[in-house]
């Protein structure tokens, strides 16, 4: 059917329970303020059960524009998981009670209807809209704290350098169009062996008439790194990571834990979409399109693993950790092989509960002690011997030590660029896993080592919500480590399916 | 001299030029909106004359142009929105005073 | 799916939920709510052992394991091996450790570390049940590490005591010697058959796909293990001092598991040693001598619990003497109702300790109308471990001997059949000092029994430990315990002569003990004058008559007292120097890290901190140096990639 509905049905879950939760807010707040929550969570839910159906080689609806198939289930899966973790924790997260909640958890909707179109689309113009539509809503969910000029600073930080990073990348789109001719990507890959002959064969085209004429493939580059460039803003690869330090720290921090995971994993998607469709035809481009991610992806994992080190702010920790594991999940591209594609999902899926569950802890013990200096973490172990002890599995997984699930993250983008003889990146690789460690040891020793200097008052009280929403992310973190066959699994099949 | 589609396309680069240095080097947060606008433009200039030069019986190009019109109004919005709930709190709209996260 | 394994997931991981509940709340709920979790979850795993166990035995067991981790060259699969060995096996342990959690709500009450108890205690029991159910020797070895450092952690307990915290060591550097041998094994048999799986090895070695002279190495490898473990000559020294911890956790895991676990590991991996002879004599060689050497030290104890303790090492002899020639389903019959009477000797050593607050036999006397229920669950017990028909003891220990006789070596048959008096005899001179008399301290004098909720679990497991050795009645009962195609002796039946004899040195033994402690017929002249003629009958009468008084006499008790200074002088000089080198390493390494580690751990760090601190000044806060930077990032890689091209 060439406008199958059912093939939407996620995302028009999703975007009408955001559109009803912010109109039941308008129309009778007193319900929408006790509804929102809930309604946040099942539709969550039901988006990811509606988006299970469509597991497969895939199937292309809404004339070639969307594609629903595994690789778009299992980043939905990840998506729909984000959002209900980080609903449960910005239940009671303390900064919010003095904002609109209904509306937020509304954008928080939206958002991921966002990203599901991100996974899902096939067409220049959809993935545009898509990655927009998300950014945007995004910068509105950073600045959300009204009354914090630190939230609003990062959203207007955020939004400026988002907002010209996707003009770039709209005007390698434009690029793509102009040499193809059409904005589907399936016609893109078709179009790229005309493109991909040498100079000589194909017409040159004309940037500046009379002025600058380039050969078509030379076009391809230039429009691939524009391209490039929008991607990495999103996954936030160096050096187009800036944004998310001073985003993740400015953001309520559920919101950073969202960003951090769905925003990532969502333009890991688009990545994976460009590369699977036109893998096909891009080795006719010159095979060493690998060696720019590998760049990006050393440049990711070093810069972000050493400034990392030095933060004294748990948020900027973790955000400098998280473009650091960027570049990990980037090395699974690099590799270009069955193998690597499924690290980069099998990763993103650990990721996503490890990292939603370290930003969690953050946004727990700042709701309680109102702080999040690792100072104020000096002694945690002794005050609140389970959230520290949450807190170091978390971070002991993001340091990659087994058999928590971290490990297994980096061990198959490990064995994938092994497998494809690139030495000099896993070397790299293991020695930033260990300047990592570093960076994790950090909290561990201000947790279990350092006393406090004075008491550290508990301002507020432990929610219940964000419990459950540790609990969750603590068997997501153990449960892949002890068995991790059938993510593994999963990952290949849907990789299987669609290469 | 004729005036082609690629002459629309050499200078949609150089207004997308401006509309970078616009961001970069304008201190006003409105002003840099205005640059990110220019930018959005310059490609819809672009894809225009695509559409011209791929012949007039798709219209992808216009399509998609009309699309970047409305999200660049929408970003438009959210960005004006920003920047008036920053300066009710600072009481500036000059970016260089927005730095106190950083490191 | 069955409902076997998940019952078995169930046994296994219950106790683990109390851990973690008493670790982490265990301080603040108190006493006695700390210990309601770990109890309540230990009961629902013994619980839940019945209906396995029941499945088991009607034939609804079998392997069940999924993939754990699969990657190309290494898959590694885990499960469990669930046959009539590791369901009986998981029963027992889990009944066992329940009433021993039971009798601590009693036997810790007032302790400040209460909680913590618990939570060693059930962290123990999940480990155990792991090690029993584990189906290939990664599983095995990983938990036998865990329990050996619950075991640790659990005699150093008292760690405020430093002969406590001293024996937690010793137990430890001492097991993990034969942990060595014991890992160097499963490397070979790894090495050899390309896998860790108990049913692909064995499948390896019944095909003959090993050598004679390897097969014979890496059982011999494996019995280090066991020999440490199982607190085995050379390798037994630590389990009388392991007696410094609680007496609950001598009973659960020093006399009634964990202790096992070599036995048990043999038993398990029996094909491996039944294609090696060799390996087989050497270990019944080993258990033998152990056997009798333990007793005879038995003889010259004046602490209760290091009277059961040495019993506990020679009783391992025992099973370790029955592997060895052969019988391992007497092996694994026997460790059961050992498991049974041995805990509840402990733990009437336990609330008799409790009851008088001394845990020397001489200062005690006089009890038995005291703590009456006491004194009759730990008459059981001796009689048990004795093995006086129709008791449990009495089943298994006629199987072993029976195997011997079968067997044939003549020191094999002195070991066992001496062993079996000895045992007789020192038990009843325990119950006879402690019981019976007249209060000789006023501790004796004050005995008071227990509360209910420590002598229940003394009646149970006395329940048990009569009943135990019936299952020899059940038609097809004790073929039960033949999982594998290790059953050499199927349906052997009774060796009446063995059995005869058995029964008579235990009734002389109890005998003997009478008239000299209970009667007193005989004092010391007149045995002096009686077993003149035999020299060595003599230095045992002065021996008798004197250890009260600490006189020590040549002969038997200086056999005794040989391996005592043997303990003392050979094995604690070497753990001592073993100490000493492990102190020089250190300092050696001390300097190493400080000078060489720290120095170039130190510059790694200065240098990430310098390049961090460095790269950090790039983030400006200025939003329009990012973009900046976008820019330049962008031109940059398209710039890369022209030039790759």
């Amino acid at each position: 059917m060439v406008y199958d509905w059912m093939h939407l049905a996620p995302h028009m879950v999703l975007a009408g329970a955001g559109i009803f939760v912010i109109t039941l807010d308008l129309v009778w707040g007193k319900l929408g303020r006790a509804l929102a929550p809930w309604l946040t969570i099942a539709a969550a839910a039901a988006a990811g059960a509606l988006a299970l159906r469509a597991w497969g080689p895939g199937a292309v609806s809404w004339g070639g524009a969307l594609v629903v198939d595994s690789l778009y289930v299992l980043f939905g899966l990840v998506f729909s998981v984000a959002l209900i973790l980080v609903t449960l924790l910005s239940l009671r997260y303390w900064p919010l009670d003095q904002e609109r909640k209904p509306e937020y958890f509304g954008l928080l909707l939206l958002v991921t209807a966002a990203v599901y179109f991100m996974a899902s689309s096939l067409d220049l113009i959809l993935i545009y809209v898509a990655i927009e539509f998300s950014s945007i809503l995004s910068y509105v969910l950073a600045g959300y704290l009204r009354r914090n000029p630190a939230s609003g600073e990062a959203g207007l930080k955020y939004f400026l350098y988002g907002a010209s990073a996707s003009a770039v990348m709209l005007l390698g789109f434009a690029l793509l169009y102009g040499m193809t001719g059409t904005t589907n990507l399936v016609g893109i890959s078709e179009a790229l062996p005309e493109l991909g002959r040498s100079a000589s064969d194909v017409g040159y085209i004309t940037l500046v008439p009379g002025a600058v004429e380039i050969p078509g493939n030379w076009a391809l580059f230039l429009a691939a790194g524009l391209v490039l460039v929008g991607l990495g803003y999103k996954i936030s690869a160096v050096p187009f990571h800036m944004w998310a330090p001073d985003a993740y720290n400015g953001a309520p921090t559920p919101i950073a834990a969202f960003l951090s995971v769905a925003s990532k994993a969502s333009g890991f998607a688009v990545l994976l979409r460009f590369v699977l469709v036109l893998h096909p035809n891009l080795e006719l481009v010159g095979g060493a399109w690998t060696s720019y991610v590998s760049v990006l992806a050393v440049l990711s994992m070093v810069i972000g693993s050493l400034i990392g080190i030095v933060q004294n702010d748990i948020r900027r920790l973790l955000a400098y950790s998280s473009i650091a594991h960027a570049g990990f999940i980037l090395l699974g591209v690099v590799a270009d092989t069955r193998l690597g594609y499924a690290s980069v999902i099998i990763y993103l899926v650990i990721y996503a509960f490890m990292n939603i569950g370290a930003f969690g802890l953050a946004s727990i013990v700042g709701h309680i002690t109102g702080g999040y200096e690792l100072s104020d973490y000096s002694g945690l172990g002794r005050r609140r011997p389970i959230l520290a002890a949450l807190l170091a599995v978390f971070l002991l997984s993001l340091a990659g030590i087994p058999p928590l699930a971290g490990f297994f993250a980096k061990f198959y983008v490990l064995a994938a660029i092994i497998q494809t003889g690139h030495y000099t990146l896993a070397v790299i690789a293991i020695l930033m896993s260990v300047v990592g460690l570093f960076l994790y040891a950090r909290v561990l020793k201000a947790m279990y080592f350092d006393r406090p200097e004075e008491a550290v008052p508990e301002v507020r009280r432990l929610s219940w919500a964000g419990a459950v929403a540790m609990v969750l992310c603590f068997v997501g973190t153990l449960a892949p480590g002890v068995y991790p066959q059938p993510l593994v699994a999963w990952a290949k099949e849907a990789i299987a399916l669609i290469l | 001299m004729t005036i082609t589609p690629a002459h629309f396309i050499g200078l949609a680069f150089i207004i997308f030029a401006i509309g970078f240095l616009v961001v970069v080097v304008r201190k006003n947060a409105i002003a840099i909106l205005m640059g990110v606008e220019l930018m959005l433009n310059a490609v819809n200039l672009i894809l225009l004359a695509f559409n011209r030069i791929h012949g007039t019986m798709e219209l992808d190009g216009q399509v998609f142009a009309i699309f970047v019109i409305a999200v660049a109004a929408a970003e438009a919005v959210v960005g004006l929105a920003l920047i008036l709930a920053v300066y009710r709190s600072l009481g500036t709209v000059s970016i260089d005073d927005l730095s106190a996260l950083k490191g | 799916m069955s409902i076997i394994p998940i019952l078995a997931v169930i046994v296994q991981f219950a106790p683990l939920v109390g851990f973690a509940v008493a670790l982490f709340w265990g301080k603040r709920m108190g006493e006695p709510r700390a210990s309601f979790v770990p109890v309540a979850m230990m009961g629902v795993s013994a619980l839940a052992s019945i209906p396995l166990l029941a499945g088991v035995l009607s034939g609804h067991g079998g392997l069940f394991t999924v993939e754990w981790i699969n990657s190309g060259a290494i898959s590694i699969n885990i499960g469990y091996m669930l046959d009539n060995y590791s369901a009986v096996m998981t029963a027992t342990v889990a009944i066992v450790a329940f009433l021993i959690h039971l009798y601590s709500i009693g036997y810790m009450h007032g302790d400040p570390r209460f909680g913590r108890f618990f939570a060693y205690l059930n962290l123990f029991a999940f480990s155990m049940l792991g090690l029993v159910t584990a189906s290939n020797f990664m599983q095995l070895f990983i938990f036998w590490e865990l329990v050996g450092l619950c075991s640790y952690l659990l005699i150093g307990f008292w760690y405020e005591k430093k002969s406590a915290s001293d024996a937690g060591i010793k137990a430890f550097i001492t097991t993990r010697t034969g942990d060595v041998g014991f890992m160097l094994g499963i490397f070979l048999l790894f090495a050899l058959t390309g896998s860790m799986d108990y049913d692909k090895i064995f499948h390896a070695v019944e095909g003959g796909a090993i050598g004679p002279t390897l097969i014979t190495a890496a059982a011999l490898l494996l019995f280090c293990g066991a020999i440490g473990k199982s607190a085995q000559i050379p390798l037994q020294v630590w389990l009388p001092d392991a007696m410094e911890g609680p007496t609950p956790v001598s009973a659960l895991i020093h006399a009634a598991t964990m202790v096992c676990a070599g036995v048990y590991m043999i038993a398990r991996v029996f094909p491996i040693f039944e294609a090696a002879p060799t390996a087989l004599f050497v270990v019944a060689i080993v258990g033998g001598t152990t056997a009798l050497l333990a007793a005879t030290i038995a003889l010259v104890q004046i602490d209760i619990k290091r009277v059961l303790a040495y019993s506990t090492v020679s009783q391992l002899g025992y099973m370790i003497l029955a592997l060895g020639v052969g019988n391992p389903v007497a092996a694994f019959f026997h460790l059961v109702t050992h498991a049974f009477f041995k805990s509840l000797l402990f733990l009437g050593s336990g609330s008799m300790i409790h009851g008088t607050g001394t845990q020397d036999i001489r200062e005690m006397g006089g009890l038995a109308p005291k703590m009456k229920t006491t004194t009759w669950t730990f008459v059981v017990g001796a009689l048990a471990l004795a093995g006086v028909p129709p008791l449990a003891g009495f089943f298994s220990k006629d199987e072993i001997l029976g195997s011997v006789s079968d067997y044939g070596h003549w020191w094999l048959i002195v070991c066992g059949f001496l062993t079996a008096l000895l045992t007789a005899f020192y038990m009843f001179r325990a119950i006879y000092i402690s019981y019976a008399g007249k209060p000789r301290t006023a501790g004796a004098e004050h005995a008071h029994e227990s509360p209910p909720v420590m002598t229940i679990p003394l009646i149970v497991l006395a329940v048990f430990s009569v009943t135990a050795g019936w299952i020899f009645f059940v038609p097809g009962g004790f073929g039960a315990f033949s999982g594998l195609s290790v059953f050499l002796h199927h349906e052997h039946g009774i060796n009446v002569g063995a059995m005869g004899a058995s029964v008579i040195l235990a009734l002389s033994g109890i005998f003997i003990a009478t008239i000299i402690y209970l009667w007193k017929w005989v004092d010391n002249e007149q045995l002096y004058k009686i077993f003149r003629p035999v020299a060595f009958v003599l230095e045992r009468k002065y021996f008798f008559d004197d250890v009260y008084h600490g006189l020590l006499v040549p002969g038997f008790v200086l056999f005794s007292r040989f391996w005592g200074a043997f303990d003392l002088w050979v094995i604690d000089g070497i753990v001592n120097l073993s100490a000493f080198m492990t102190v020089l390493v250190s300092r050696f390494e001390g300097w190493f890290d400080l000078a060489i580690v720290d120095g170039v751990v130190n510059l790694l760090g200065w240098i990430t901190r310098t390049f961090g601190a460095g790269f950090r000044k790039l983030q400006t806060g200025y939003v329009q140096e990012y973009i900046i930077i976008l820019g330049v990032g962008a031109v940059a890689v398209i710039l890369a990639a022209l030039a790759i091209l």
